[in-house]
């Protein structure tokens, strides 16, 4: 049993080695974040572990906050840190490309302002249609 | 004490096979050429792995509020990792670093109605 433990013990210490390296070595954040997320789950599996061998249940908390933080890390590199740092890089291009898909919402309420430009009456037309269609529901509802 | 005995055997073989699957996402990472390739490496010990290391832990620690917080990090853990997976992948996708290369199909390139790839020319032209 002590050998086993043992091998789990060195597997899970090259392993988190390994990861550490395409931590440092990683070209982009993505292959960064990817090796956290990879890292914390080595690190919760040694935890594991380590409860196991010693038989201790104190150190679960531990995992479960390792658990979120490894989420919350991971999350906010795809979502924020990613753009930003193929903005940064040499091409230009994709980083524009992509902040302006980050920010996708503004850039349909825009769109949406223009056509209205555009084309006056379909946007006055929708708005009487609206409106109407919001009176009617008020008469419905007084009337109800 | 047979049933602790065997417990502990099968208990140790889940957490050899866990460490195996860490130590295989190791070499993975390592080795793989680029995001979404190594994505798929390292999602191994996150499910997986951590899965078999917890059983592990819960056949040797045998009491039930050990054994509920090991379920409730197993729970989340199956719940988080195809989230921030999904938003990494998407990510690599948008930024450009899904080796295309590699790539034998693209469903994504020619999809319609996408919101990915190259959008804003599209849309201009």
């Amino acid at each position: 049993m002590d050998q086993a433990l043992t091998v789990v013990v060195a597997a899970l210490l090259a392993s988190g080695a390994l990861v550490t390296v395409r931590l440092v070595r990683g070209p982009s954040t993505l292959d960064r974040a990817v090796a956290l997320d990879a890292l914390a789950a080595v690190v919760m599996a040694g935890i594991g572990v380590l409860t196991a061998a010693r038989q201790i249940p104190y150190y679960l908390p531990g995992l479960l906050v390792l658990s979120f933080l490894g989420f919350t890390g991971s999350v906010s590199i795809a979502r924020f840190l990613a753009l930003r740092d193929e903005a940064g890089s040499g091409d230009g291009d994709d980083g524009d490309d992509e902040s302006d898909e980050g920010e996708g919402d503004d850039g349909d309420a825009g769109d949406g302002e223009g056509d209205g430009d555009g084309g006056d009456g379909a946007a006055s037309g929708a708005g009487t249609g609206t409106g109407t269609g919001d009176s009617g529901g008020t008469e419905q509802r007084s009337g109800g | 004490m047979r049933w602790s005995g065997t417990a502990d055997l099968v208990a140790m073989a889940c957490m050899l096979a866990g460490a195996g699957l860490c130590l295989l996402a190791g070499i993975g990472l390592v080795r793989l050429p680029d995001v979404l390739t190594r994505m798929h490496a390292a999602t191994k010990p996150q499910v997986l792995g951590l899965l078999l290391v917890l059983l592990g832990a819960a056949l040797r620690l045998r009491s039930a509020v050990d054994v509920g917080t090991l379920v409730l990090v197993g729970l989340f853990q199956v719940l988080t990792v195809p989230v921030a997976a999904h938003m990494v992948g998407r990510a690599a996708y948008r930024t450009g670093r899904n080796g295309s290369a590699h790539l034998v199909v693209d469903e994504l390139a020619t999809a319609p109605g996408k919101l990915t790839g190259r959008p804003q020319e599209e849309r201009d032209g």
